[in-house]
């Protein structure tokens, strides 16, 4: 395997050709915060979370920018958190905050992110909370669906077509009222519940948690 | 096509039919062959002239006598002054709006002296759904100059050192592209015509596909032999049905003539295009959107780092997208040359720039002006200032991605450097003049109320970003504002356009930042005195107290 | 769906060859003699195309044209538009909801209105512009709205 030789946050480090900036940090202990990201799926790009300062000043998506030789990656910056905090300020806005009454509390990937960063909701910019609490989808007989914290990372959309081959969820929907439905015909959801155990957050939780 | 001495155009644009101008035509036509005059004058179909504002529009040729607003009722009269010995119409004649004299001829209205007509060039003046009219115009002159006297290599020479930039918004170098899609290897080839003419307020690619569309196909056809394609599509909004209409009726008559097809002019090239109707997404717009869509598929752009779409295109393959206009040019470029074409407007924005002219100014309509022209001449000498005595405040450029400018900007040249600098954007072209009465506040959250519903959602930025933006701006313009909110707009417009995944999101911001850096005043009056200074706010006072 | 309809909805499909890039084509089609996306028309699409009734509602529901329920005969659209807005589009569409009283994105319960918006129909020289079915009316004022349905007083 070829070796490339780059430098993260001032680190030299060894990384083999055709992996990601972010795979090859997350292996060598740097954490950089993301959502939509998942190891066995193809980098989707939207959570923006995992930007990095490569080289001049450069915003890209470290999920999706292979190692080069040389490279130089910044993680943190002041650029960098600047826009890093924005975008989870944002996210949490928008998102039930009610920690301890969710069931996935403490595994949550939103509260990990918020804690790196020393986000706290008292002392947040003054955003403009989410006024409408949307239904929850509870049309499938595993688990129910709630939009209200769903950050529409894709990752259990993308998941069930690449596990099951065929798909039963979707996005539907565009722009802010875009959500992740579910198609129930024919049964074709075989209760795998691999989206429910890759949501980084509270939106896929089994019916029997309560 | 009987080449008949006289003519009566009768304008059939999107603007002119709304106004009766199908009925006229036909009542026309009638008329003409009532008095016996069909044999020595032809009443005739044309795209649109531009002016649509003071449509339905006749023309009369050879005089060039302009009659607007023209009306069921005045047929016979300009029948009879078809007439050996008939007068004109005087009472039809167009109005100097500050004179009140009448002005007879098309050419010396202020509306079209001062334009430099080459991208429409044919619109108004031949009739779109008729080819032996396009050819007597040296249509698909162009095309057969590239098949029978180029290499693909020499046309590509040719694009790149006109300087054409690509008029769709970003302003690429056409040439650069072309040949980075030449050079992509792969025998299977596109070529897409971005006519998915998006922002709100821009109405020149449809005004060009409704009055040239051969240029069009001319320009898609070289670009296909210069590429290596033999496929192209045209991509048009779904809100355009008589573009469409007229497209088909150019591509089926383009395939009779033998421009499109089996060994095209006898080259030995071969290439069709199909037309792709658009379903009502903005976002469709930006490149690797607009192939998901052809695809069948959600049109949610990629992100970068990624293949350009002139190596990985449409179904994998290295695909040409550009807009209409750009396409309109390259006729141009092979008949007279890139030398001709380089002598026309800027040092770094060459050639001339399509603009819809509207909002609050005397004369709306479709204009072509050469780069470089100053805002003041556009918006005061071809547009005519700005109607019933009111001081002009801003002018949109750029649609959703570009910005207000405000009137101490108005001696700026009009190019895409220009407009970048002053936190615009020369953007598809729109054009939309503001005066006292627009209120600043309301443009920017109407901006973002367009971009908040356009929005593809998936980027999490622009998804959230512009709702959140809007919200904002709704609550001042309803008398909530808080005083944070100025840095907070500031603070989350650097944000998303810093972060969103394309351009939809990374441009969203710039309507909120352009009027708060020119017009910051509106913003403090909305939310320190809770008033606003435009009168357009109906939950807050006026200082005239018009509420 | 009636028997007629399904016959009329198979022939739309016959022109087509049963490939994914197809579908926008065809929603269009389909929904140009129905006015809508029915459910049953859904399902017949997704099997002439081999994809999930899923899949075609996912992408159906991202574009702006696309109706999943049926619409009023008559289409009602204001264009919101730049060139409109700022000449008082906002004031027509408050004028039109009043006359048709309802509300933007909704069909009246005996199916004669639909009133909607759209970003913008390019007819931005004779702004403000309301579109009737295929008719555009230009330069409108809240009282010519009035006179564009006259029986509605």
């Amino acid at each position: 395997m070829e070796k490339i030789a780059l430098t993260i946050d001032g680190l030299n480090i060894v990384a083999d050709k055709g992996m990601t900036v972010l795979e090859t940090a997350l292996r060598n202990g740097i954490y950089i915060p993301h959502l939509c990201y998942h190891p066995d799926l193809k980098p989707s790009g939207v959570c923006r979370l995992c930007l990095v300062e490569v080289g001049d000043e450069q915003l890209v998506t470290s999920c999706r920018m292979k190692v080069e030789q040389g490279m130089v990656i910044k993680t943190k910056s002041p650029e960098v958190d600047k826009v890093r905090r924005a975008i989870v300020e944002l996210l949490i806005a928008d998102h039930h905050t009610d920690c301890r009454n969710c069931p996935s509390s403490g595994q949550c990937e939103l509260q990990r992110i918020m804690a790196s960063l020393h986000i706290s909701v008292k002392r947040m910019r003054p955003l403009k909370w989410a006024r409408e609490e949307l239904p929850r989808d509870t049309s499938n007989p595993f688990f129910d669906y709630d939009p209200n914290k769903c950050v529409l990372c894709g990752i259990c959309v993308q998941t069930c077509e690449v596990v099951q081959g065929t798909s039963s969820l979707y996005f539907v929907g565009r722009g802010y009222g875009t959500k992740v439905a579910f198609f129930a015909n024919k049964s074709r959801c075989e209760s795998c519940r691999q989206c429910v155990a890759r949501c980084p957050v509270g939106a896929l939780i089994p019916k029997t948690v309560r | 096509m009987v080449n008949r001495q006289r003519m009566i155009l009768v304008c059939q644009g999107t603007g002119c039919i709304s106004g009766g101008a199908e009925q006229l035509l036909s009542s026309l036509k009638r008329e003409v062959a009532k008095l016996n005059l069909g044999e020595s004058i032809e009443v005739k179909r044309t795209g649109c002239h531009g002016f649509c504002q003071r449509g339905p529009l006749v023309v009369t040729e050879p005089e060039g006598f302009f009659y607007s607003k023209v009306k069921p009722d005045d047929i016979t009269e300009i029948a009879r002054s078809q007439l050996p010995g008939g007068k004109p119409v005087e009472r039809l004649f167009y109005r100097d709006p500050i004179t009140d004299m009448p002005i007879p001829y098309y050419r010396d209205i202020p509306f079209y002296s001062r334009q430099q007509r080459t991208v429409l060039r044919n619109c108004g003046n031949i009739d779109p759904e008729d080819i032996e009219d396009c050819l007597a115009v040296d249509g698909y002159q162009g095309l057969r100059k590239a098949l029978h006297e180029m290499t693909p290599e020499q046309i590509i020479r040719e694009v790149k050192q006109s300087g054409l930039r690509g008029l769709g918004g970003a302003g690429f170098p056409a040439g650069r592209k072309w040949e980075a899609c030449r050079r992509a290897p792969g025998d299977e080839k596109y070529v897409i015509c971005n006519a998915d003419e998006g922002d709100p307020g821009a109405f020149q690619d449809r005004s060009i596909m409704e009055g040239d569309p051969h240029s069009v196909l001319e320009g898609m056809i070289t670009a296909g032999y210069a590429i290596g394609a033999k496929q192209g599509f045209i991509y048009v909004r779904a809100e355009y049905p008589l573009a469409v209409k007229r497209l088909r009726v150019a591509i089926s008559q383009a395939r009779n003539k033998g421009f499109l097809g089996r060994n095209i002019l006898g080259s030995g090239f071969d290439f069709d295009i199909e037309i792709f109707q658009g379903a009502g997404a903005f976002v469709c717009g930006e490149s690797t959107a607009l192939v998901l869509s052809i695809e069948g598929k959600r049109g949610m752009p990629k992100p970068l780092p990624r293949p350009r779409t002139a190596e990985v295109g449409l179904w994998g393959k290295p695909t040409l997208l550009n807009n209409v206009k750009t396409f309109c040019n390259i006729p141009l470029i092979i008949i007279h040359g890139s030398e001709w074409f380089a002598a026309k407007g800027t040092e770094r924005s060459k050639g001339t720039a399509v603009f819809s002219l509207t909002g609050k100014v005397v004369n709306n309509g479709l204009i072509e002006v050469p780069m470089g022209i100053t805002l003041r001449e556009i918006i005061y000498d071809i547009g005519g200032g700005i109607p019933g005595g009111k001081a002009f405040k801003a002018v949109q450029t750029g649609g959703p991605s570009g910005g207000c400018v405000p009137a101490s900007l108005l001696d700026m040249p009009v190019d895409f450097d220009s407009l970048t600098a002053a936190g615009s954007m020369m953007g598809s072209g729109g054009m939309v003049v503001m005066d006292e009465d627009t209120c600043m506040v309301d443009i920017a959250r109407y901006f973002l109320n367009f971009t908040r519903r356009e929005s593809c959602g998936q980027c999490v930025p622009c998804r959230v970003g512009t709702k959140q933006m809007f919200d904002i701006l709704d609550d001042i313009t309803q008398g909530q504002g808080r005083l944070e909110d100025i840095d907070l707009l500031l603070e989350l417009g650097e944000a998303v356009a810093r972060s969103s995944l394309c351009a939809l999101g990374q441009t969203a911001p710039n309507p909120v930042l352009t009027t708060i850096r020119y017009f910051r005043h509106e913003y403090e009056a909305h939310i320190h005195e809770k008033k606003c200074p435009a009168g357009i706010c109906q939950a807050l006072s006026s200082p005239q107290g018009l509420n | 769906m009636e028997k007629r309809e399904e016959r009329l909805l198979r022939e739309i499909l016959s022109f087509y060859k049963g490939q994914q890039g197809e579908l926008i084509p065809i929603l269009l089609q389909v929904q140009a003699n129905f006015g809508y996306l029915s459910e049953k028309a859904r399902k017949l699409i997704a099997r002439f195309l081999s994809i999930t009734e899923g899949q075609v509602y996912s992408i159906a529901s991202f574009y702006s044209q696309f109706r999943l329920v049926p619409l009023g005969k008559k289409r009602v659209t204001i264009c919101r538009g730049t060139a409109c807005h700022i000449r008082g589009a906002p004031r027509i569409l408050e004028a039109t909801e009043k006359v048709l009283g309802l509300k933007e994105g909704e069909t009246s319960s005996d199916l004669e209105y639909t009133l909607e918006t759209v970003a913008c129909f390019g007819c931005c020289a004779l702004a403000p512009c309301i579109r009737i079915n295929k008719n555009v009316h230009g330069e409108m004022t809240p009282e010519k709205v009035k006179e564009l349905f006259p029986h509605l007083k």
